[in-house]
């Protein structure tokens, strides 16, 4: 687990909370200094103002609980992180961070995903269902009041199982999540290949009602990705994307290194050219 | 505004009372012929526990606070505000390590944000253990 991640989750358990119906995300931000309030805002989820021990964070009122409860942790995650210090918060959608390069952001992201689904709860959560479908995943992301992507996220980041988490559009990949365990060998495709259920979804709004098994050459650019399956389901996310599941087959963690994928560049003796020197 | 938490304060009395304590006891009454490592197990078991304990007092005083708060109306602020005085107010406090402040670019804000956020640090200052 990382520190930020640890950090949280110490908060939790110094607070006694040990059950979903404990994370009460507006007491918990009360309890670290921080008064929540909400008021329409124009351009960001959430702001956050603070002068020594006391804070007040404001949130843009959506109507959607989870967006509210995780933009209320981003807050509090920005709080015991970055106390002290001014910066730009532009934007608490957990995916719009992913597919953006900002460092006190993303930390913010997963302050709060550790904080509204620690892992002596959600890790129990995800076990009764043994290999989470977004079904699954719905139930579990009600009971803990998340949205469905934050807890998709969350499901690769506890690294209990051999998934990754992808979104994709029209043009490509746009951001993934694998679990830690699953090997760094393998290499999604950048852009959507035709025999996909994603495909389908995301240029025919066909729904992928369940987890499907799929040849994983249909997923990765490994030339040996052929020999391999994968199961997959997606889902429609804001904006026409799909948000993508996909459970590894157990012989796939296992496979070796495979040299030839992500562009790796090798002389005609075989030796490996950095990418600093193509 | 939000107040530092009286039970924090409570907590620490007690851990500093209890480690004071076990330190004062001489050995033999602390082992009262027992096994040191049982001794040593129950102790981290009692101070996890209220530890526990003290977590979950500080949760329920929020939670009276939280409750507290939904009962009062909010309060409305009729002071007529410099706009231009409130920006320069902001950017000095950016640059201040005693502001946190996680909001757009301040140069993006139109007048009405930058009234709430001058507002917000206002009522944190006068309600603020050290008000300026």
């Amino acid at each position: 687990m990382t520190e930020v991640g640890q950090r949280a989750e110490a908060l939790i358990s110094e607070l006694g909370i040990s059950s979903a119906e404990e994370l009460d995300v507006e007491a918990i931000a009360m309890a670290c200094g921080v008064e929540v309030r909400y008021e329409r805002l124009n351009g960001c989820e959430a702001s956050l103002v603070g002068f020594k021990d006391n804070a007040i964070a404001t949130i843009n009122p959506s109507g959607v609980r989870g967006r509210e409860r995780f933009s209320i942790a981003h807050e509090v995650g920005h709080w015991k992180l970055h106390k002290g210090r001014s910066f730009q918060c532009r934007v608490d959608d957990a995916d719009a961070n992913l597919a953006s390069n900002r460092e006190l952001e993303k930390e913010a992201d997963t302050y709060a995903a550790h904080l509204l689904m620690p892992a002596p709860i959600f890790v129990p959560m995800v076990k009764a269902f043994g290999e989470p479908n977004f079904q699954n995943l719905t139930k579990i992301a009600d009971e803990l009041e998340t949205s469905l992507m934050a807890t998709a996220l969350r499901l690769a980041n506890i690294n209990t199982l051999p998934v990754i988490v992808a979104s994709y559009n029209r043009a490509g990949l746009r951001w993934s999540l694998a679990a830690g365990d699953v090997p760094k060998r393998w290499f999604l495709k950048r852009e959507l290949d035709e025999d996909t259920f994603t495909y389908d979804l995301v240029h025919a709004g066909k729904e992928c009602k369940h987890l499907g098994k799929q040849p994983a050459d249909a997923w990765f650019q490994n030339d040996d990705s052929g020999k391999y399956e994968v199961r997959e389901q997606c889902i429609g996310s804001h904006g026409g994307d799909a948000l993508v599941l996909l459970y590894l087959e157990p012989k796939m963690m296992e496979a070796r290194f495979d040299w030839n994928v992500g562009g790796r560049r090798y002389t005609d003796k075989g030796s490996y050219v950095p990418k600093w020197n193509r | 505004m939000t107040k530092p938490m009286k039970s924090a304060d409570e907590f620490q009395t007690f851990l500093d009372s209890f480690v004071a304590e076990l330190i004062a006891m001489p050995d033999d009454q602390i082992l009262d012929a027992k096994n040191p490592e049982e001794v040593r197990a129950r102790g981290l078991r009692l101070l996890e526990a209220a530890k526990k304990e003290a977590g979950r007092r500080r949760m329920a005083a929020a939670k009276a606070q939280l409750q507290a708060r939904k009962g009062q109306p909010a309060a409305q602020d009729s002071e007529k505000l410099d706009i231009a005085q409130a920006r320069q107010f902001l950017m000095q406090a950016q640059n201040d390590p005693r502001f946190t402040l996680a909001a757009r670019k301040l140069g993006e804000l139109s007048d009405e944000e930058i009234i709430r956020l001058y507002r917000q640090v206002k009522s944190l200052h006068e309600n603020g253990v050290e008000p300026k």
